[in-house]
């Protein structure tokens, strides 16, 4: 009765302000600052995606690479950014002042913009990373707890990014192949064998970020910060999770849930009105909007956890599906591999009159770094040598 | 001898918003049984048709205009047409004192008190009285032809004239009428022959009263009579004996005195668009004195006076048996949404909680329930009202003109009031929706005493989310509400009453297992109303509201927490009116409210929880106020009506203040210190004025212009556009100030001399100042300092509303166009970025053009049709101006610049019904009705919202629609008595 509550709506939207500077990043005290300049552009063109470059179009967010880009501190201090291949504007950035307030200055388009200065902010320890598994079935959580902060009666507010390491093996193996010379099954030499295991790295593509208004003490205890399903690929076999943890301000914690509010549906029934990202870059010659946040910060503080699949109740991931061909000839197995099968059981019993029996599978299910997977092994992945 | 007399006039009975409606002493009588048309040769009704005539009736002293009536010959009986239920039933025919039809008054025969007799001469002029009556007689069955069924009625007919000495002779010509006055016989019979008078069948009638005319005589002095008063039998004295009053001219009567008998009357005194008047000099009362007072004769006028006469603008009122025509969501029959059938009352999208009046915000409405703030009056999200409909007598809304009595609120009062349990007949009600059940008893406890009303009202509604795809993400919602209603009315006596009134309603919701909402409203009032004399009558009230709400969040074990929020207020008011003289009257009052204000608990849900319980500090306060309303009507053409109340609000402590620096807007670096404080932290006080007035340049066509200040210290925050369950209320403190307001209105009425239809243009200016609005990124709940994430904001609305009504006929109904802005100014110097630069934007309840039909087709008394249509401009949404690309996501988000910047698509809805009687039998102990609709039947998507969503590389738009379809239903309901 009430199906169709919801469908796709193409509105005639009025023109709103864009090609608008943006911009992102840290000012990070002993490590490298890193800037991302980018231009705001129409809800619906996506035409300015892409650039036409050596007769091909490139994706491409509207970087701005033609700007200038300095951290300048309130006591005068000013340490210049480089436009990196990556479109980032970094510098590695001397030790900072706790006592001043540090800002970006950004001079692009005949018009100068500027963060608000912030004081570096201290980022406390991360006392505990930990998983846990409630009990079969039940998915991996991942949680952290926070150090004793300097002042517990303040709200603190933080921001993590995390990269994630897991180990993957393939679901399948196989010592012969198909040598479409020989017309025949070989053994696959020691050196052609596929990988038995891999590592994939994946950063965190997620905006996490809380405050401690409603903790206990100011600081984290047990905060879930990830939940990974126990079928998941991550937690099969060995996994790591090197959570970075930095402290923002009120003003960064708001900006970043604006952000991940921007993202999701505004049209419930409850669900607040949508309104202006709280960013803090201003133009300051003339009446410009500007998006984006610049935070400051006087130290990270990194911790790693280690999951052990044999030590939770997860289920590994299964192989693809296959195919058996019955009395097939050899005619039939070269195409299988001009299909981009990959032979992995070879039962040939024609000799005993018996027919030929094969069976193939995808690449994927033998080869893990067709996954994305390396095949050389992070140095602080288990087992450790 | 002592007369005990009531008397109403002007009790337009068959209009939609009368008080005399269906449950007004005339219809509560037996269905009037039917004639088999095929089987009857002569219909025995006046004038042998069935036609209804509209006429007056007067009952119980009583007078009932514009009633449809008809009058059976034969059986000497007049049936009356109850103009909602539209079902012909018979009064009382003893206490039917006279009526008026087709041109005749008829009277009980003087010579036989059981017929009617049209008066032709009531001696008013020379003493002489002629009547005319006519009755049928059953002679049994006679065949005609093949026809053996059809049965024959004879005409009986006789004209009564009864001379000044009381002489009763029956006459049929002039030498009959000369016979009874020997003196005069000469003069008579020359008159006859000069006027050329005949004497026949047709021409007799009107022969006669030229005769009778022509008599010479003294005049019979008038007065209040019983008509069988003399011939009492001892045993009788007590019983209830019809009373005449007749030609009691209005302009003699007073205004003023209210009726502590509403069962009779069912009006509310003082209120809108009503008026009860005594009149002077008499002897006791019968409907608003006790026996043993020897206090003057009350007659109460009472009833509607129709938008011209009314000295009031901007004010509605109506009974819930309009309900019963208009077709709504699911078939439940819901005051609010009758409401939003009113011009000038809008809401932002289905399923809203809460409406906008005139261009004001939710929060500005004060919803009186029995005197008891109501501060969230829905149910399942805004589907329903949290009003049980069977259980409300009357519902008033003020949308400019605003009583001194009220105040708190800046843009509408919304008073409901509970109705009073029967005194004497055990009856009740109960329906049986798509979606909910009530019921509702009138049970008497001491006859004409006490009595007790108690309602009940639940749904069994989880039906309806399993309905929706699992997509939706509710498939798996519960939702379930019930409330409950009690009145205990004890009238101690005609001049003392006790009402005792409570409630509780409790909603609970869930979309997942990972999250579940609830609120609850509680209402506990009593009311003491006393005719202190003659001219003063006092009402003192007091009560406690309750309304809270909570929220779990169950998602993640060690973060499962409850948010809750709650709201205390306890609250007095005495209101005495006093009628100075005929055209005088004053109304004063004091009222005062102290609030506890829950604002914002947190605490952990389960023992693996890691959250630190924390709870804001309470908001305490008192409001009160003095109020004084003058009513004068100057002329017969200009009537004024002046208020004033000073209101006053005091924040108390003990409680911590946030002091920040002078001039700056409140944040973290503007803070100086929190200061603890105890006693009255911070006072406001203001005069509020009220004017009103009303030039009646005829009858039949007034012009009217009033204007009104208010102030508000109590404020609900929110960033979403309707009411949420999550809403929370601020009072007003040292950093926020109150909201303040004032209208200006004028109007122009106008009513077709036959008042059936009325037509009517008010225009109204509003200024806001004060409005809490959030900043972006606010943070409402939990925040101990939210003076800095809201800022004060302008608003403006204006307007122009038409309607045209036609109360009455087969087809009825209104039409409304509205034509109205509501816009807001963020102009705070202090703001660095102000919200849209500034400049005014539109509201999110702007909606300048509305036209609201609703319309209601009688086929047959059994049958009707009934519909309602809405047209409204989309409302004002909030749209991405453009998009940008987070390195950190890795995709591109939208981003918002201008608040309000676009409209949804415009909202268009039909609705209708087909309504049932089954039975006419009313005397049966069970009254069954049924409704047949079908809501929203173009099964139009009218978008609720626009939304942008980003997906992948894309951002896309989406329309949310809350009905994405027609929804037919059916309901019952079964009445007993």
């Amino acid at each position: 009765m009430l199906t169709g509550c919801v469908e796709e709506y193409e509105a005639d939207l009025p023109e709103g302000e864009t090609n608008l500077l943006v911009v992102n990043g840290t000012i990070r005290s002993n490590e490298k600052s890193e800037f991302y300049l980018t231009r705001s552009i129409p809800l619906n063109d996506h035409s300015s995606d892409y650039y036409y470059v050596n007769d091909s179009y490139t994706w491409d967010a509207q970087t701005v690479y033609y700007a200038r880009v300095t951290i300048c501190g309130t006591d005068g201090s000013e340490y210049a950014c480089e436009i990196q291949d990556n479109g980032y504007y970094s510098c590695d950035t001397p030790s900072l002042n706790p006592d001043v307030a540090y800002f970006v200055r950004i001079e692009y388009d005949d018009d100068i913009y500027q963060s608000e200065p912030e004081k570096p902010l201290r980022t406390p320890d991360i006392e505990e990373l930990e998983y846990y598994q409630k009990g079969d079935w039940e998915n991996i959580e991942i949680l952290l707890t926070t150090a004793e902060p300097d002042d517990p009666t303040q709200t603190a507010y933080y921001t993590w990014d995390y990269t994630e390491t897991w180990e993957v093996r393939p679901t399948r193996q196989t010592s012969v192949y198909f040598d479409l010379e020989a017309m025949t099954a070989k053994y696959l030499a020691q050196d052609m064998l596929y990988p038995s295991k891999g590592w994939k790295i994946a950063d965190s593509k997620a905006i996490l970020t809380e405050s401690t208004a409603q903790y206990v003490g100011g600081k984290f205890t047990k905060y879930q910060l990830l939940d990974i399903s126990y079928k998941d690929e991550r937690i099969a076999w060995n996994y790591c999770n090197e959570v970075t943890q930095r402290a923002i301000s009120k003003a960064e914690y708001e900006y970043n849930k604006a952000c991940v509010e921007a993202g999701w549906e505004m049209g419930g029934l409850f669900t607040p009105q949508p309104s202006a990202l709280p960013s803090n870059i201003r133009c300051t010659t003339s009446s410009k909007r500007a998006l984006g946040f610049v935070g400051c910060s006087l130290n990270t503080a990194s911790k790693r956890v280690y999951i052990d699949g044999h030590d939770i109740y997860r289920e590994v991931p299964q192989p693809g599906p296959y195919i058996k061909l019955e009395d097939c000839t050899e005619l039939d197995c070269e195409k299988m591999v001009y299909q981009g099968m990959i032979l992995y059981i070879w039962d040939d019993r024609r000799m005993i009159y018996q027919p030929l029996t094969t069976y193939w599978a995808y690449p994927a299910d033998f080869d893990v770094r067709l996954s994305g997977a390396t095949t050389t092994k992070p140095d602080y992945m288990p087992p450790f040598e | 001898m002592a007369c005990m007399t009531l008397v109403v006039q002007n009790t337009e009975a068959q209009d939609y918003f009368s008080a005399a409606s269906d449950y007004a002493r005339l219809y509560i009588g037996p269905v009037e049984p039917q004639y088999q048309l095929s089987q009857w040769y002569d219909i025995p009704y006046y004038k042998g048709n069935t036609n209804m005539y509209k006429g007056r009736i007067s009952y119980y002293g009583v007078v009932y205009d514009d009633v449809e009536l008809r009058f059976d010959q034969m059986k000497q009986h007049v049936s009356v047409l109850s103009p909602k239920a539209g079902i012909c039933c018979l009064p009382d025919q003893q206490h039917i004192d006279w009526f008026e039809m087709d041109g005749y008054r008829f009277v009980h025969d003087p010579e036989d008190s059981t017929r009617f007799a049209a008066q032709l001469c009531d001696g008013n002029v020379n003493g002489v009285q002629l009547y005319h009556s006519m009755w049928k007689r059953y002679n049994g069955e006679k065949t005609f032809g093949e026809r053996k069924l059809l049965k024959h009625l004879s005409n009986l007919e006789h004209y009564t004239l009864i001379t000044p000495e009381g002489k009763t002779c029956h006459v049929k010509r002039a030498k009959d009428v000369a016979a009874l006055f020997p003196e005069q016989k000469k003069q008579i019979k020359q008159f006859a022959k000069q006027q050329h008078l005949t004497f026949t069948k047709h021409k007799r009638e009107q022969s006669l009263a030229q005769v009778v005319a022509s008599v010479i005589g003294e005049k019979k002095e008038v007065v209040a009579k019983h008509l069988q008063a003399e011939t009492t039998p001892e045993g009788e004295k007590n019983k209830e004996l019809p009373v005449t009053i007749e030609y009691i001219p209005t302009d003699s009567l007073i205004a003023g005195i209210p009726v502590l008998d509403s069962d009779t009357l069912s009006i509310t005194a003082g209120s809108a668009n009503t008026r009860t008047y005594i009149i002077p000099g008499a002897k006791k009362a019968r409907a608003s004195l006790a026996d043993d007072q020897e206090l003057a004769e009350i007659v109460v006028v009472a009833g509607r006076q129709s938008v011209v006469q009314s000295t009031t603008m901007g004010a509605e009122k109506f009974k819930p048996q309009l309900l019963k025509n208009i077709p709504s969501a699911f078939g439940e029959s819901d005051i609010m949404k009758v409401v939003l059938t009113l011009p000038g009352v809008t809401t932002v999208g289905e399923a809203s909680s809460g409406y906008n009046v005139r261009g004001g915000a939710t929060d500005q409405n004060l919803i009186l329930f029995n005197g008891g703030t109501v501060y969230n009056p829905t149910h399942l999200f805004g589907l329903f009202t949290s009003f049980n409909s069977d259980a409300v007598e009357d519902v008033e809304l003020f949308k400019s003109s605003i009583p001194a009595e009220y105040g708190g609120r800046i843009s509408s009062v919304l008073k409901v009031n509970s109705k009073e349990a029967n005194m004497r007949k055990f009856t009740g009600s109960a329906s049986i929706g798509a979606l909910t059940s009530k019921a509702n008893l009138e049970i008497p406890i001491v006859k004409d005493h006490v009595s007790l009303l108690l309602n009940a009202r639940t749904t069994y509604s989880d039906w309806m989310l399993k309905q929706l795809p699992e997509e939706s993400g509710y498939k798996n919602g519960k939702a379930n509400f019930y409330d409950f209603g009690g009145v205990l009315t004890w009238k101690l006596n005609n001049m003392h009453r006790l009402k005792i009134f409570g409630y509780l309603s409790k909603d609970k919701f869930s979309f997942s297992s990972d999250d579940s909402y609830g609120y609850q409203n509680r209402n506990f009032s009593a009311e003491w109303r006393s005719i202190l004399s003659e001219k003063i009558t006092a009402t003192l009230t007091a009560g406690l509201d309750h309304y809270d709400y909570y929220n779990d969040e169950k998602a993640k074990p060690t973060m499962a927490a409850r948010l809750s929020f709650g709201i205390d207020q306890l609250w007095a008011k005495l209101h005495i009116r006093h009628r100075l003289t005929e055209n005088q009257s004053l109304s004063y009052g004091l009222s005062v409210q102290h609030y506890d204000v829950q604002s914002g608990k947190y605490e952990p849900l389960s023992e693996e929880s890691y959250v630190n319980p924390d709870q804001l500090q309470k908001e305490k306060a008192l409001e009160s106020g003095a109020y004084i309303d003058y009513e004068h009507s100057l002329t017969e053409k200009l009537s004024v009506s002046a208020g004033l109340r000073y209101s006053m609000f005091n924040a108390i402590g003990p409680r911590d203040v946030n002091i920040y620096t002078d001039q700056e807007l409140p944040s973290q670096e503007t803070l100086l210190e929190t200061r603890h404080e105890t006693g009255i932290i911070k006072t406001y006080q203001a005069p509020e004025f009220r004017f009103s007035a009303r030039y009646a340049i005829q009858d039949n066509f007034s012009v009217k212009a009033g204007f009104n200040t208010m102030h508000q210290y109590i404020h609900k925050v929110s960033n979403t556009s309707i009411m949420s369950p999550t809403d929370i209320w601020k009072l007003s403190d040292l950093n926020i100030k109150p909201q303040n307001g004032w209208q200006i209105a004028a109007g122009i009425y106008y009513e077709t001399p036959d008042k059936n239809y009325e037509f009517s243009a008010e225009t109204y200016y509003k200024h806001i100042s004060n409005y809490l609005n959030y900043r972006s990124s606010a943070v409402l709940l939990m925040n101990p300092h939210l003076e800095t994430d809201v800022i004060s904001t302008k608003g403006k609305a204006y307007g122009v509303e038409l309607q045209a009504k036609k109360p009455f006929g087969k087809l009825n109904g209104w039409v409304s166009y509205t034509y109205s802005r509501s816009l807001l100014r963020q102009d705070d110097k202090r703001v660095a970025v102000p919200l849209n630069n500034g400049e005014w934007y539109p509201s999110e309840y702007d909606r300048p053009h509305e036209v609201k039909a609703v319309l209601n087709y009688k086929i047959t008394e059994r049958y009707s049709f009934s519909s309602n249509f809405n047209y409204a401009t989309g409302r004002p949404t909030t749209v991405p101006a453009g998009r940008f690309y987070n390195n950190k996501l890795g995709y591109y988000l939208p981003y918002y610049t201008e608040r309000n910047n676009y409209r949804i698509p415009d909202y268009t809805r039909l609705d209708l019904a087909f309504n049932i009687e089954p039975t006419h039998r009313l005397t049966a102990f069970f009254h069954t009705s049924f409704s047949i609709g079908v809501y929203n039947a173009l099964a139009r998507k009218n978008a609720y919202n626009i939304y942008y969503v980003t997906e992948g590389e894309s951002i896309k738009g989406y329309k949310l629609s809350v009905f994405g379809t027609a929804i037919p239903y059916i309901s019952l309901n079964v009445r007993f008595n």
